[in-house]
């Protein structure tokens, strides 16, 4: 049994490529009175995906996986797993697992009858239960509590029973609410690992909701980044973190500084603006479509390890002047907080080792950045 | 020990307040606790303190036919009711708290409406209906009435159970491919069944005890052994009514202990 796994779940992973799409969204709306939750989003997973739903509080995460779940009903749109539409189905005829934030164990129930039961309710045979069960088990390490109630359980060894209890049925897709949310960091950390390890062996696909944007850097193929009920931008970890799409996405992934600032010339993609305290420079986000017109108001987008810091030595130099504020040191790099002429707050994150010899906080400095490395966003804050 | 230590620290109001506490529960509990002496009395008639001592009164209390008769009827109307009201109560409890009723407020009103309205009233009315329709005197007619003054303590019981069990539970149930009969009877079911328990206990309790409405709807063939205890204490007084009293008095207290203790089981 346990010799055949890894070949079993090349072959699941092989025929979820094959099979090609796992979850499609389309123009999904869900309203409640005067509150839009889900604006028209769509949205298409491929198996064995990892996708995470990444958005601010009330921007409708947990909305759109509970109509995935069959638990809210979208007012319009449409709802499919594999070939299939689940737009009406009923929540227990969905077969689509869903891990709660607070896990929903059954208290009454032991580790091993937690697990059973949805094999159980699909009235799977004891021998080819039991067998499922251990592996079940095995994968998520918990092998010796399989007796247990989940009161004697810790909260990560309780994660992983949800988990487990997830998985056994081998639904095509899970849905998981925040599953980490109620564990500390350091177990939070580990089990991010734990999961996308397990993840990639069983080649399962997931729909992942979190409000933690490191989180769902880390472990997604793709992101999909919500506000206010509409879809932002999807894309690779990386893509998010490089080109944002607006404003709202550049500043809620990663850290960003954002300064205000009116467009004073165009040349080509290159934008000059004049900010507080003189001249920023930047590339006009690629959907900004001839919104940077000289005189309008728009924002510079730059990460803090792209910003140079040099000391103020008097004579004209290229860049904003400042004050260096505040030195943060986080380990391999140190924050250093500016505050421009006219008071914004700039952060340049310089490697700890080539840290700026001799600055020291109320030091008179100057920020600049190469253009490549700032996009310019149209309108005010 | 212990209690010599927080005695000493407790302010002079709070031996006041545990002084009120005693003296209310000793107000509450003589009268109760004096018909037990009465009981084993060597006298004809009920008289305080008892002069003697025998356990004549019980011997015609499990003897006397008329006595037997009243008992086992209560006792029948009273398991009648428990499976009626556990029944209809927790159904009702279920569709008040996790059904999406349309004036739930006003049910959940007209629901308790028998805990507040004088027990006199209810049996008066229900006297006036159940004469015409021949239910006075009969077993259906008490389980009726007594399943309606019952209900009530059932669904304020289960309703709580249901308000403390967190849905996501049934959902995850649903979710995990259940009906939602299977995750009722595998989820649901197991976990609110002692505060079940405990309502069926006030169940039996609210029937076997009812005295009013019983009074009013006994017949000459089938009364209730509170009805009898009424008619005894006006025509014969004699101590066979605090043997009665004190047999029931026991039995409440162990069913009360049970739904407690099953209760308390559940909570941890
Ligand atoms: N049953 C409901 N009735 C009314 N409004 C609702 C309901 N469910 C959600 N909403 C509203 O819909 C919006 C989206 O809610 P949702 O729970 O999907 O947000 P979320 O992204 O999961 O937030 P969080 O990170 O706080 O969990 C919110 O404004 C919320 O108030
Ligand atoms: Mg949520």
């Amino acid at each position: 049994m346990l010799r055949e796994r890894p070949a079993a779940a090349a072959a699941r992973a092989a025929a979820a490529t094959v099979s090609g799409l796992a979850v499609g969204i389309s123009e999904v709306w869900r309203r409640y009175g005067p509150v839009t939750a889900v604006a028209g989003v769509s949205l298409d997973v491929a198996a064995g995906e990892f996708v995470s739903l990444l958005g601010p509080s009330g921007s409708g995460k947990t909305t759109l996986l509970m109509m995935l779940a069959g638990f809210e009903q979208p007012q319009s749109g449409r709802l499919t797993v594999g070939e299939r539409d689940i737009t009406r189905v009923a929540p227990n005829k969905r077969n689509v697992a869903m891990v709660f934030q607070r896990y929903a164990l059954f208290p009454h129930m032991t580790v091993a009858e937690n697990i059973a039961f949805p094999l159980r309710m699909r009235r799977i045979g004891r021998a080819e239960r039991e067998a499922r069960i251990r592996r079940a088990l095995d994968m998520v390490k918990l092998e010796a509590q399989a007796g247990r109630k989940p009161a004697e359980l810790s909260g990560g060894q309780q994660q992983r029973v949800a988990l487990a209890r997830a998985i056994v049925f081998e639904p095509p897709v899970i849905l998981m609410d925040e599953p980490l949310g109620a564990l500390d960091k350091k177990l939070r950390q580990h089990m991010q690992i734990e999961l996308k390890q397990l993840q990639r062996r069983l080649g399962a696909t997931v729909i992942y909701v979190t409000h933690d944007q490191e989180e769902a850097l880390t472990m997604s193929d793709r992101v999909a980044v919500l506000n206010h009920g509409k879809l932002v931008q999807l894309g690779p970890p990386r893509a998010l973190y490089d080109q944002p799409a607006d404003a709202f996405v550049a500043d809620f992934i990663g850290e960003m500084n954002l300064l205000p600032g009116t467009v004073r010339a165009m040349t080509g993609e290159l934008c000059t603006l004049a900010v507080d305290g003189g001249t920023a420079v930047g590339m006009a986000a690629s959907n900004s479509d001839g919104q940077l017109a000289s005189g309008k108001p728009a924002r510079v987008a730059v990460r803090p390890e792209h910003v140079e810091l040099v000391a103020a030595s008097g004579a004209a130099q290229d860049g904003l002047p400042g004050q260096l504020a505040e030195i943060v040191f986080n380990g391999a790099t140190t924050a250093m907080l500016v505050e421009l002429a006219g008071g914004t707050m700039l952060r340049a994150d310089i490697s700890t080792r080539s840290s700026l010899a001799g600055l020291h906080p109320g030091s008179p400095v100057v920020a600049s950045w190469a253009a490549g490395a700032a996009l310019v966003f149209p309108g005010a804050a | 020990m212990t209690d010599g230590a927080t005695g000493a620290r407790a302010s002079g109001g709070e031996w006041l307040f545990h002084a009120i506490c005693v003296l209310v529960l000793l107000f509450l509990m003589v009268p109760t606790l004096l018909i037990v002496p009465m009981s084993f009395s060597a006298t004809a008639y009920l008289t305080f303190p008892p002069a003697g001592f025998s356990f004549e009164w019980y011997h015609t209390f499990l003897t006397d036919p008329e006595w037997i008769d009243a008992t086992l009827f209560s006792l029948r109307v009273a398991a009648l009711t428990t499976l009626a009201s556990t029944v209809v109560g927790t159904m009702g409890a279920l569709a008040l708290v996790r059904g999406r009723l349309p004036g739930r407020q006003t049910i959940e009103a007209l629901l308790l409406a028998p805990l507040i309205v004088p027990p006199i009233i209810v049996a008066i009315g229900v006297y006036l209906q159940f004469a015409p329709l021949g239910l006075t005197g009969t077993l259906p007619g008490f389980v009726l009435i007594h399943t309606a003054l019952a209900v009530p303590y059932v669904v304020l019981v289960v309703s709580a159970a249901l308000q403390r069990l967190p849905p996501s539970l049934e959902m995850a149930g649903l979710n995990l491919g259940g009906s939602r009969l299977a995750c009722f009877r595998r989820i649901t079911l197991p976990l609110i069944a002692p505060s079940i328990l405990a309502g069926a206990v006030f169940a039996f309790l609210a029937s076997f005890d009812e005295t009013v409405v019983s009074f009013f709807i006994s017949g000459v063939e089938h009364k209730t052994v509170t009805r009898k205890l009424f008619e005894d204490i006006e025509f014969n007084l004699s101590p066979v009514i605090a043997a009665a009293s004190t047999v029931f008095v026991v039995s409440t207290i162990l069913m009360m202990w049970l739904a407690d203790a099953s209760k308390k089981a559940a909570t941890q």
